[in-house]
């Protein structure tokens, strides 16, 4: 059992990042930060145990922090926390951090299914895996991965 | 835009980077499904409970038709007992947040109701055994039941006492069992339609 729990740990060292980043792209206020990122830890070792490692690590722990944020009860959201594509100015962007930033509320704005398929995209895994991720079929992926890239670079363009 | 490069600056800058408090020990879940299993959980409590105290109640009582009773309710109880824990195992089986998600929580959600739909059910055949188990309980503290029986008024009582306690114990039950289990089913309905729709 210590044995596990070190592993785990190591493992979950290792991988911290992505458990960030799903938080990032799916939370706004900092107190649900905090829970979330305990409930995939929770969440994570629990069920791993019966991680027999026939994915790597860091897509079963994408798929554990994904399917954990879909199901977390969120504070209501007050104030909307980011801005709005339009304050800026992307027809004018000169920097990296600019697109970057576009990019990131653009994603915020689609809806979860869709923002998991286009970010894993985007993280290099490739339409099989997303369907293993996402428990969708492989063409479904592929067919909504389309139509989500067109659909977000229309919203960067008109921006 | 390429999209790529624009999102490798978007991870460095933003994505991984630390989230404040996010090395505390964890404790526990606030997710609908472990809220279910810990309720579960008390209710098998209750049941053990209940079962000492109906096991004692035999060994104590000295009237044979009152330890009769008793053994009676220990076995309802055993009843109870028996699809509480498989409802409990299927769930704490099936909730595993890496598979999919859809599957998982429909399959908890249709085994809970179906459990809860067959206590109800047959609830409406236990009240009336339980009321009668008490009612019998009640009689011999101060006298002999089955003398008593040969009465034809108690046996009146008796029945008028069925019909009053069967409904109201139905709807208390089932007042408990929104408490208990009716929020984070709804929560787990919600979660279900919400993904479902999104798929």
């Amino acid at each position: 059992m210590l044995s596990l729990q070190r592993e785990f740990t190591a493992l979950i060292n290792q991988n911290r990042g992505i458990i960030y980043k799903v938080i990032r792209l799916y939370i706004t206020n900092e107190e649900d930060e905090r829970d979330l990122f305990q409930e995939i830890l929770f969440q994570a070792w629990k069920s791993y145990p019966r991680f027999d490692g026939r994915s790597k690590f860091s897509t079963w722990l994408y798929r554990v922090g994904l399917n954990t944020v879909l199901t977390f009860k969120r504070r209501p959201v007050v104030v909307v926390p980011y801005e709005d594509l339009a304050s800026l100015n992307l027809a004018n962007a000169k920097t990296n951090s600019d697109e970057s930033e576009a990019l990131y509320i653009a994603i915020r704005q689609l809806p979860v299914i869709d923002r998991m398929i286009i970010t894993l995209h985007l993280d290099g895994y490739e339409n099989e895996e997303i369907a293993e991720i996402t428990g969708i079929t492989k063409n479904n992926a592929t067919v909504k991965l389309h139509r989500i890239k067109d659909n977000l670079i229309k919203k960067l363009k008109a921006e | 835009m390429d999209l790529k490069e624009a999102w490798k600056k978007l991870e460095q800058e933003k994505l991984s980077q630390p989230i404040a408090g996010s090395d505390e020990v964890y404790k526990s879940s606030k997710h609908p499904v472990q809220k279910l299993i810990r309720n579960f959980q008390i209710a098998l409590g209750f049941v053990v409970l209940f079962e000492l105290a109906f096991a004692y109640l035999a060994v104590v009582v000295p009237q044979p038709i009152v330890k009769l009773a008793m053994v009676l309710m220990m076995v309802v109880y055993i009843f109870y007992f028996v699809i509480n824990y498989q409802t409990l195992n299927h769930i704490k089986k099936t909730f595993r947040m890496d598979q999919n998600l859809s599957y998982t929580l429909q399959s908890i959600y249709d085994n809970t109701q179906q459990s809860l739909k067959f206590q109800r059910r047959s609830a409406l055949f236990i009240y009336p055994l339980a009321a009668t188990c008490g009612f019998f309980l009640g009689l011999s503290v101060e006298n002999n039941v089955s003398a008593m029986l040969q009465s034809r008024s108690i046996w009146i009582v008796l029945l008028i006492t069925i019909l009053v306690l069967t409904p109201i114990s139905y709807y208390v039950a089932i007042l408990l069992e929104r408490v208990g289990y009716g929020r984070y089913l709804d929560q787990l309905r919600g979660l279900i339609h919400q993904l479902s729709s999104q798929a």
